[in-house]
């Protein structure tokens, strides 16, 4: 026996809200799509009268620097964008439930975990034409100026549907004094990782290493790239795992050799408490997400800005990897206004644009220029070392199970740090626990 | 002339709202324990499942844990709390001269949001940046030891909640008559005397409302857990109110979710009436 759950009230409200917020989802617009910016470096097109709403979480500086954007971008073409913020947890609801009601957004800001599940629906319009339209695009602009790794996540079936940006990964930083003063040369590999680590540490009151051990995310993150680094990844397109029991032990086992030199209570470390470790002068290196990294650089906070080095993760040299951290922007394909959502998406993502947000920030944009931008590399001194890593990388599990399997991974890790696991059971428990929850 | 049909009218608003806020919404959970409904897949009807729920969770490893660990929170924690109010409540009770004053001092944690309380306690125990490393030179990681965690975390909720079990023994010392302590001291009855024979007894109704009320509390403990340890190292503070969270909104199981809401319920319900029977029977028999 099934049951649907009434859903009518909650589409109500969402419907109700959205009319509140001005989305006037048939309004009448008139103007050219294809115009050329009015400035160099300004949208395409012009929407006078056009309406449009875009669905995001809500935080900040994120969401205050796209109503920026968004009123900029306004002042440009003569269209309106108005932004429709609910905090994360709600988002994916709200915007499942808005699309498979009478609509009324027009730009999504999509999670890959539901990325598929929208685009299978049908509600995202694809993008191909306008990505290859150079009419919509400004001269030079196209698919090809996205990091191809990171534009393929968006899409379904063979087409496009979205672009991206928000990316991160997980890198290694050093400090270049500390390694310099012990006559140690860079870091090369992690089997160099774990050595330095282990001779740096309690040197000068120092850990060798800092690293998440929180069951919290980004332990998973970390293994998950310790893993492309061997060229193995939890599942494959089937969605069956791919596990490989002798290259998660290998993961688990570097895991555990940097636990052991990381600062007392790593086991109760998310990424905020290993960064703020590193930047005060606790830890001769740190693995841990870009957001988090960029507190090592930033003066107000760090005791040690300037002092960093950043290399990707790598088990051998030359074969950098990394985990694709990222958001999808996407057109409803139920909007009116496909040809002005378009335009913000192409100016937003650009590399431009994205400089600002990570001025701001401190999260990297998806087009290449944005690597090369040198106002930005003096923000984000690791963005070289981000690309290397992004070339090899494997977006974060999208699959809605992989939550449990998530949790049970990191737990295998912890145990294995407290040493109630060897590398191998871990590695076996691993195996299972995704075994058990996707199957294969 | 009585109007029976009045009183009844009378009544319906305050039932209707018990009705809507309390009883449907526990109704309605306890439906949704019986089907398996994931979250992020919402399109997709309910599945009828009956009792699996139920039978998963007693098979369910984590579960047993999760049950253990909150019961060493809940038996110690309102242990701890129950001496150390007792103590400072009689501190209380003796003193003279300052009693509103330090009343006022003592009742501050537990105005205290205790997300807040966890963060204050997650800044003073850091193991690198604490105030507590900084004075003792030492850099335990308290929340990041399996073996601490626990107690860590016993120790912010007696901290918090302390102050609760003075207040209501306080106020029950202060109920007792004074005649009762001129005839003690007539008698020449010391301290210890008067405490064992005349205050413990008057106050051993307070002393059940305070444990029926903490031990309900500590049982359904969650928000400190989550935000000093997400219930790591390991297990190792996995509680049950943790779990059931961690199940509904990270795995996004919500029928198996339900189930464990309602089996919080249940033993809530049950160790309530096992403590309300003692209340009761204590005023029976006085």
């Amino acid at each position: 026996m099934s049951r649907r759950s009434p859903r009518w009230p909650i589409a109500l409200f969402t419907a109700l809200t959205l009319t509140a917020c001005g989305s006037t989802g048939g309004s009448s617009a008139t103007g050219d799509p294809n115009a050329a910016p009015a400035q160099p470096g300004g949208p395409m097109g012009k929407f006078a009268g056009a309406k449009l709403v875009l669905s995001r979480w809500a935080g900040d500086p994120w969401t205050s620097g796209q109503k920026e954007a968004a009123a900029e971008w306004s002042a440009a073409t003569g269209g309106t964008l108005d932004l429709d913020a609910v905090p994360y947890e709600n988002l994916h609801d709200k915007q499942a439930l808005t699309l498979s009601g009478a609509g009324g957004y027009d730009i999504l800001y999509v999670h890959p975990s539901w990325f598929g599940e929208f685009a299978k629906a049908g509600h995202l319009a694809p993008i191909d034409g306008y990505l290859s339209d150079a009419k919509r695009n400004p001269s030079g602009f196209s698919a090809d100026s996205y990091l191809p790794n990171v534009l393929a996540q968006g899409k379904y079936d063979g087409k496009q549907y979205c672009v991206p940006d928000f990316v991160s990964t997980t890198l290694l930083a050093y400090r270049k004094d500390v390694f310099e003063a012990a006559g140690i040369p860079a870091p090369k590999t992690l089997d160099d990782v774990a050595a330095a680590a282990a001779q740096l540490n309690g040197k000068d009151g120092m850990a060798g290493i800092a690293i998440p051990g929180k069951r919290a995310g980004a332990v998973a993150d970390i293994m998950g790239s310790l893993l492309t680094a061997q060229d193995n990844w939890w599942y494959g397109a089937d969605q069956k795992t791919t596990l490989d029991r002798a290259k998660a032990a290998k993961a688990v086992d570097f895991y555990v050799k940097a636990a052991k030199a990381a600062p007392s209570g790593v086991l109760n470390f998310h990424v905020d408490e290993a960064a703020t470790a590193a930047a005060q002068g606790k830890a001769a290196m740190i693995i841990s997400t870009t957001p988090s990294l960029q507190a090592l650089e930033d003066p107000a906070k760090s005791a040690t800005s300037g002092k960093w080095g950043y290399a990707p993760m790598q088990f051998t040299d030359g074969h950098p990897a990394g985990e694709l951290i990222y958001w999808n922007w996407c057109v409803a394909a139920n909007s009116p206004h496909k040809d002005a959502a378009y335009s913000f998406l192409q100016w937003y993502t650009s590399g431009a644009q994205q400089a600002k947000v990570a001025l701001a920030a401190a999260t990297a944009g998806a087009t290449k220029d944005f690597y090369t931008n040198a106002d930005v590399q003096a923000k984000l001194p690791f963005l070289t070392a981000m690309n290397d890593a992004l070339t090899t990388s494997n977006p974060q599990p999208s699959l809605p199970s992989w939550p449990k399997a998530q949790d049970r991974i990191e737990l295998a890790v912890q145990d294995a740090i407290q040493g109630k696991l060897t590398p191998d059971q871990a590695a076996d428990a691993m195996v299972q626990a995704v075994q058990t929850t996707l199957g294969g | 002339m009585r109007n029976k049909g009045l009183g009844h009218w009378m009544l319906a608003p305050a039932l209707l709202l018990l009705l809507a806020l309390i009883i449907g919404p526990l109704f309605y959970s306890a439906g949704l324990s019986a089907y398996s409904w994931n979250l992020t897949d919402i399109d997709l009807p309910k599945q009828f499942t009956g009792l699996a729920n139920y039978t998963k969770l007693f098979g369910d490893p984590t579960v047993g844990t999760a049950v253990l660990n909150t019961v060493i929170y809940v038996v110690f924690a309102v242990g701890i709390e129950l001496v150390l109010g007792f103590l400072v409540a009689a501190a209380l009770f003796e003193m003279t001269k300052g009693r509103r004053l330090a009343n006022a001092f003592i009742l501050l944690p537990m105005i205290i949001a205790p997300v807040i309380t966890a963060l204050l306690w997650r800044y003073l125990l850091d193991p690198q940046f604490g105030l507590v490393a900084q004075l003792t030179g030492t850099s335990i990681g308290w929340f990041g030891d399996a073996q601490l965690a626990l107690p860590a975390l016993i120790a912010v909720d007696v901290w918090q909640w302390t102050p609760f079990v003075i207040l209501i023994l306080h106020a029950g010392m202060l109920s007792i008559g004074t005649e009762q302590f001129e005839a003690a001291s007539i008698d020449g009855a010391g301290r210890p005397t008067i405490y064992r024979r005349i205050v413990i007894p008057a106050i051993v109704p307070q002393v059940m409302i305070v444990l029926l009320f903490r031990t309900m509390d500590t049982y359904r403990i969650f928000d400190t857990v989550f935000v000093l340890t997400k219930g790591g190292p390991g297990l190792s503070t996995e509680t049950i109110g943790l779990y059931t969270y961690r199940t509904g909104f990270s795995y996004f199981d919500m029928g198996y979710a339900m189930a464990l809401s309602i089996f919080i319920l249940v033993t809530v319900v049950i160790i309530s009436s096992v403590y309300i029977r003692l209340l009761r029977r204590r005023e029976v028999l006085t």
